[in-house]
């Protein structure tokens, strides 16, 4: 297995069950992880979340759950869907602070694909 | 001279000699004489015997000689005896008629029938050659008694003394010579010859026969005669003389009349002038315009003397009435003023002596007089009262003053009649004097100053009207001489308004100045309404409101039908002038009309004018009536009678109006009102009368008209329960209810009152104005004892409601208070961690295992403060039913690993020992909501870790309960042996925000949620959640859920391959993929172009829709379809294509991609035209075998 997705399995992420979404293509999975990475979605759900605009927040935050979901990075997806769901309630009360462990759990994302 | 002692003979001779010489009076000196008199006289013939003989001697001697004498006594002798018997002798002298006699005489007397009478009497005179038949003395020889006589006549006679034949010579007889003096003549010869010796001419031309005829009558009577007349004198003068003599026989046989002539100028002359100024006094009262008399003051009111006048206006000669009345004023005078005129009389004379008064004379004919009466009451010296009265007529007065007085009343009476008002108004000074009887006057004459301002108020015109009066005014001031005008007034007592037609016709003065108005008003209303009536009337019929069918007017006077309207028809109706009968008439608007005979009548002309007689101007009567061939309907005809206000002809105005919608209204409005109320009436506040036009008596009595004020007590005492009634008694108030309404427009009162069977029911007052009007109130009362009942229902309930809320709430705020212990427990250790950090890696040299520490603590407590924060949010979403599951491929294995993982870690950090039993093998292709099945597991071996002590057990047992094609059913048992759940706890063990004790929220921490969350999210999957626990000795909890089944192709038995796992189908398939996110799209396209599959993207749903319109025929095999996209998202492209006309648009799969595995989404897909749904993140086999079973399908349809 790549080193890299050995990281990320080793971080809590579902490697080994979401590689045959990816064709069991490690390369292409890490590809797409790393896009997941770079998403702009992160900047604006939190964008959206500082300026209390709750639809757009929840498109964000939506989208995210999907590919974050789709990539089987499960220590971010503990995050966004305590996210998604309050927002899909209407209300983004208290949810700054969970984008930003979002945002620190994108960053040990990162950090673990550039090593 | 003295007398000597006189006895009872001398007295009584005295007394008789007084009343035969002195005074006269023949019957006082009878009554001294006895019986049996014995009387010897001067004369030859004066011997009287008996008394009889002594009255006749009497009578004859005071005939002959009615003169008074003096008696002086010369000596007296009285030889009166003791038993009374006795004599009397006086010698006398008497003097009189100018004679003097002496004369003896003697009187002998004795007692008779008790009194002492005369019975002998003896008188003579001292010459005792008496002639007889000669009462005077003469001498004895012709010569001797010649000169005698003469010397006598001269000498012894005062007086003159003149003789003359009785013979047509009236040849002088004597004369003496004081005659001769008084004549003055010097001697009887030129006397004599100066006369022609004839007595005649003596006497005044103008008396001679008077004297003539009145001595003839004398003589004849009685021998001597007694005259008085005017005697010539020597020089020409008269002197009045009287004249007493007697006819004597002369020694030549002839007769002489000799007679004493006393000169009687001085007495005559003041009798003359007395009588002149009696005369004068007489033409005076004669003159006087009434009458003039004078009465004694007696109940008859005598008269003693009366003018002229006086007896003219009785209409009598002063001898009738002295005939008839006695000279009696009472003869008169009106009976029924009579009886009040002596104490009328009285009554004045108790303050003067002077009378006054107003009485009828009845005069001659029965002519009855009034007159006004002054008099005077004098008394004589002698006692003896006198009116003096004078009196004139005023009967004209009277008569005038009872005319003025029926003019009066008549005027009065025309006045009233009339209804006409008279006054004046001073132009000048702006005065109005209102004549005492003037009908408004009230018997006063009233004067108003400053008119009309001073009395403006009073009027009670409006003040346009009383500008066009001051105008009127005005115009009389400028010189108009007569001015007009109709008034509109209102009465200030009774409110009434009444009109009064004013006109003053001006007077002028010499200049031609305004002076007086003289106003006359007369009250018009009546005309005045009539005209507005009539007029009304014509413009009410010209309109014809919504309810009238029919109007005509009839003049009844002439018959004739003079207008008809029909609502629809033309106006006006063209109709026989002569159809006067009511009936046929109203043909020409109705079918048929069934009125009764006696209706009809009373309609007819003469039917209507026998009512306008009566007094009835208003005539109605309702019958039943078809209006069209299909329909009948309830008509009343209002007849209104007005007379003309020019020809004085009764007009009658017939209104035919359908009162069949009224009717039925009034119906509905009666049902409304008597069962939706107990009472509705009104009340008039300006008359304070209570009508109820609804319900029962309650505020009335019967008859249902009562003023309100009175019926209080006795509505509050009836209807009212006696805790509410000094309450209701007080609101019911009018000032107080009128007050209210006037705050708040509608007031109601609520009270307890009594229902008609004498039952507790809570009532509802309202009170509001009717209408617009602020005079009328309306008042209801309704019985609301259910409402109020269900209302007070409600009312616990709320409160009821709002205690449990106050519990929750303060269970709630115990709650946070707990949370907020627990939240800052973590957040306390985040923050001291944090700083510790940041002190570590300030330092030079930081320690970096210790930083990793921190940060490794800080992450675990802020988990643990996120968990306590989705608990609480988990919670919030279940009590308000928001929480829904999501659906996915539930990997079971995958689960328990992570939840081995998690709880494991945990277990082991405790030393308890932890296990995973699974029992049966759980289903590849389960679909369910993963997270929360994981979170309940979590929750339940979290704290089952959590309350087992070091060195425990916990397990974690998956069993199947059931399964069929669709769903299977999985039983999770989590079993510790940790410090158990006391018996008492258990039944609250799953409600919210509760822990079993206040130590093990100290000790254990922890949001009291946990359960009740896990126990509603198996409910949600159709489970449960139960427990079972033994205190000290541990738990067993069993979370129960279901799960739905998804079948693949190869579960369905297909033909198609099987999933395969080569998918051949698919291969060279052309799939349009609409998806906005790029890794999505990549990772999709990834997956197909694995099986050759051509594929096209689309990144949003328009540009989705516009790649497959612009595609070939069938060029597309399937849609993956997005749901959430920017532009135009799934649901809208999918329908877009659905609703495009092309061949492949209806059959083309169409399926749709989205993290949301709810129901809802599913069915919104499927509404939107979607064949199938996969849920993200997107698996390669669900998405190759929906593609190839969709595409399978199609084909099959494409081959049918």
């Amino acid at each position: 297995m790549n080193p890299k997705l050995q990281l990320l399995e080793q971080w809590g992420c579902d490697i080994k069950g979401s590689l045959p979404r990816f064709l069991n293509d490690e390369e292409f999975m890490l590809e797409c992880i790393t896009e997941v990475s770079k998403d702009p979605a992160f900047d604006a759900l939190e964008s959206h979340l500082l300026q209390n605009e709750v639809r757009q927040a929840f498109d964000a935050a939506h989208t995210l759950k999907g590919i974050i979901s789709n990539t089987g990075l499960t220590p971010l997806y503990r995050y966004i869907v305590t996210i998604v769901e309050p927002l899909r309630g209407g209300s983004a009360a208290g949810l700054l602070p969970r984008c930003e462990e979002l945002q620190t759990a994108r960053q040990k994302l990162i950090s673990l694909l550039k090593r | 001279m003295s007398l000597q002692t006189e006895g009872s003979a001398l007295t009584l001779l005295k007394a008789f000699l007084s009343a035969d010489l002195e005074q006269r009076d023949a019957e006082k000196a009878l009554s001294f004489l006895s019986r049996d008199i014995w009387w010897y006289g001067t004369g030859a013939d004066e011997d009287v015997r008996g008394i009889a003989e002594a009255g006749q001697y009497f009578q004859r001697k005071m005939e002959s000689a009615p003169f008074a004498y003096q008696v002086e006594y010369l000596s007296c002798v009285d030889q009166t005896q003791a038993d009374g018997t006795g004599a009397a002798h006086v010698k006398c002298r008497i003097t009189g008629c100018g004679i003097t006699l002496l004369c003896r005489c003697s009187a002998f007397i004795r007692p008779e029938d008790g009194k002492l009478k005369i019975y002998a009497l003896h008188m003579s005179i001292p010459d005792s050659i008496q002639q007889d038949g000669e009462y005077l003395p003469f001498s004895l020889t012709e010569q001797y008694e010649r000169e005698l006589h003469q010397e006598f006549l001269n000498d012894m006679i005062e007086g003159g003394i003149l003789g003359r034949y009785d013979d047509p010579s009236s040849e002088i007889f004597i004369v003496n010579r004081q005659l001769l003096g008084f004549l003055g003549y010097p001697s009887e010869e030129a006397f004599r010859a100066a006369l022609n010796n004839c007595a005649a001419n003596l006497i005044h031309p103008e008396d001679r026969d008077a004297i003539a005829r009145s001595t003839a009558a004398q003589l004849a009577r009685n021998k001597r005669y007694l005259v008085e007349y005017r005697m010539i004198r020597r020089d020409g003068s008269t002197i009045w003389v009287e004249s007493r003599g007697k006819a004597i026989l002369t020694k030549s046989g002839r007769t002489a009349l000799v007679g004493i002539i006393n000169n009687i100028s001085a007495r005559k002359n003041a009798e003359l002038l007395v009588k002149a100024q009696n005369q004068e006094i007489r033409n005076l009262y004669d003159i006087i315009p009434g009458g003039v008399f004078i009465c004694k003051f007696n109940p008859d009111w005598d008269v003693t003397f009366a003018n002229e006048r006086f007896y003219s206006f009785l209409g009598y000669t002063r001898q009738e009435f002295t005939q008839l009345f006695h000279d009696k004023m009472s003869g008169v005078i009106y009976k029924d003023d009579l009886a009040n005129m002596m104490s009328t009389t009285q009554a004045q004379l108790a303050n003067s002596n002077y009378v006054e008064n107003i009485n009828r004379l009845v005069c001659k004919g029965g002519t009855v007089k009034w007159i006004s009466i002054h008099a005077l009451l004098c008394r004589s010296q002698e006692g003896a009262e006198h009116f003096y009265c004078t009196f004139v007529d005023i009967t004209g007065q009277k008569e005038a003053e009872q005319k003025l007085r029926e003019n009066e009343e008549r005027y009065r009476i025309a006045i009233e009649g009339a209804g006409i008002t008279v006054w004046e108004y001073d132009i000048q000074n702006h005065r109005v004097i209102l004549p005492q009887n003037s009908p408004r006057a009230d018997g006063e004459m009233l004067v108003f100053e400053n008119f009309p301002d001073s009395v403006a108020d009073k009027l009670g015109i409006s003040p346009k009207q009383f500008d066009e009066l001051k105008g009127m005014l005005h115009s009389m001031e400028c010189g108009a001489s007569k001015v007009s005008g109709d008034f509109w007034v209102t009465n200030p007592q009774t409110h009434s308004r009444r009109c009064e037609r004013v006109t003053y016709s001006v007077a002028f003065d010499q200049e031609g100045r305004p002076v007086t108005g003289y106003g006359v008003s007369m009250d018009v209303t009546q005309s005045k309404l009539a005209e507005k009536r009539y007029q009304e009337e014509l413009t009410y019929r010209d309109q014809v409101v919504d309810s009238v069918v029919a109007t005509c007017c009839v003049n009844l006077n002439t018959r004739k039908v003079e207008s008809m309207r029909i609502v629809g028809r033309p106006v006006p109706v063209q109709i026989d002038r002569d159809l006067f009968d009511y009936r046929k008439r109203t043909l020409a608007f109705l079918v048929d009309n069934e009125m009764s005979d006696a209706q009809n009548e009373r309609l007819s002309p003469d039917g209507l004018i026998r009512s306008y007689d009566e007094g009835n101007t208003a005539v109605s009567e309702e019958y039943l009536a078809r209006i069209k061939e299909n329909r009948y309907c309830w008509i009343r005809v209002d007849v209104n009678l007005v007379k003309h206000p020019e020809s004085g002809d009764i007009l009658a105005f017939f209104y035919n109006r359908d009162l069949t919608d009224d009717l039925i209204r009034l119906n509905i409005m009666n049902t409304v009102l008597t069962k939706d109320y107990e009472e509705v009436g009104i009340v008039d506040f300006r008359t304070g009368f209570y009508k109820r036009n609804a319900g029962n008596e309650a505020l009335s009595q019967a008859g249902g008209e009562c003023r309100y004020s009175d019926n209080i007590e006795r509505f509050c005492t009836s209807c009212v329960a006696e805790q509410d009634r000094a309450r209701m008694v007080k609101l019911l108030q009018l000032p107080y209810l009128k007050k209210m309404i006037q705050k708040h427009r509608i007031y109601e009162v609520q009270f307890l009152g009594l229902s008609r069977t004498g039952q507790r029911r809570f009532f509802l007052m309202r009170f509001q104005y009717l209408g617009s009007s602020c005079n009328i109130m309306l008042i209801t009362r309704q019985d609301i004892d259910d409402v109020v009942k269900k209302e007070q229902q409600k009312q616990r309930q709320l409160e009821q409601a709002v205690a449990a809320a106050n519990q929750a709430s303060q269970i709630k705020s115990q709650f946070l208070s707990r949370m907020s212990h627990e939240i800052r427990t973590p957040l306390n250790a985040i923050i001291g961690l944090a700083i510790l950090g940041q002190k570590n890696l300030a330092r030079p040299e930081p320690n970096l295992d210790d930083t990793r520490d921190y940060v490794l603590k800080i992450l675990d407590s802020s988990h643990y403060l996120l968990s306590i924060i989705n608990d609480i949010l988990d919670m919030s979403k279940i009590e308000s039913s928001k929480i829904t599951l999501s659906c996915q491929v539930m990997d079971c294995p995958h689960v328990l690993s992570s939840i081995d993982t998690i709880i494991g870690t945990q277990a082991a950090a405790k030393n308890v020992r932890f296990k995973i039993r699974q029992q049966v093998k759980c289903p590849e292709h389960m679909l369910g909501d993963v997270t929360r099945v994981e979170q309940v597991l979590i929750n339940l071996l979290g704290n089952a870790v959590k309350f087992t002590p070091e060195g425990g057990e916990v397990s974690l047992t998956i069993d199947k309960r059931w399964e069929n094609r669709d769903q299977v059913c999985l039983e999770f048992v989590v079993a510790d042996t940790g410090v158990g759940i006391s018996e008492e706890f258990l039944p609250h063990l799953f409600k919210p925000f509760t822990q079993e004790n206040a130590e093990i929220t100290s000790a254990y921490g922890g949001s009291g949620l946990g359960l009740a969350i896990a126990r509603q999210l198996t409910r949600l999957m159709n489970g449960d959640l139960t427990v079972k626990s033994q205190k000290g000795k541990g738990s067993v909890f069993t979370a129960v859920m279901c799960f739905s089944i998804q079948h693949t192709s190869s579960d369905a038995g297909d033909e198609s391959p099987p999933a395969g796992k080569s998918y051949s189908s698919l291969r060279n398939r052309k799939i349009l993929v609409c998806e906005d996110h790029p890794l999505n799209t990549i990772v999709v396209k990834r997956m197909l172009e694995q099986l050759d599959c051509t594929v096209d993207t689309a990144a949003n749903g328009k540009l989705g829709m516009d790649a497959f319109r612009s595609s070939k025929l069938w060029e597309y095999d399937a849609v993956l379809m997005d749901i959430r996209m920017p532009v135009m998202d799934g649901l809208s492209a999918a329908a877009a294509i659905r609703a495009s006309k092309r061949a492949d648009a209806k059959k083309i799969p169409i399926i749709a991609m989205t993290a949301n595995a709810y129901e809802e989404d599913i069915r919104l897909s499927r509404n939107a035209g979607m064949n199938a749904h996969l849920v993200k993140p997107i698996e390669p086999d669900p998405l190759y075998e929906t593609l190839a079973e969709l595409c399978r399908k199609q084909k099959g349809q494409d081959v049918k």
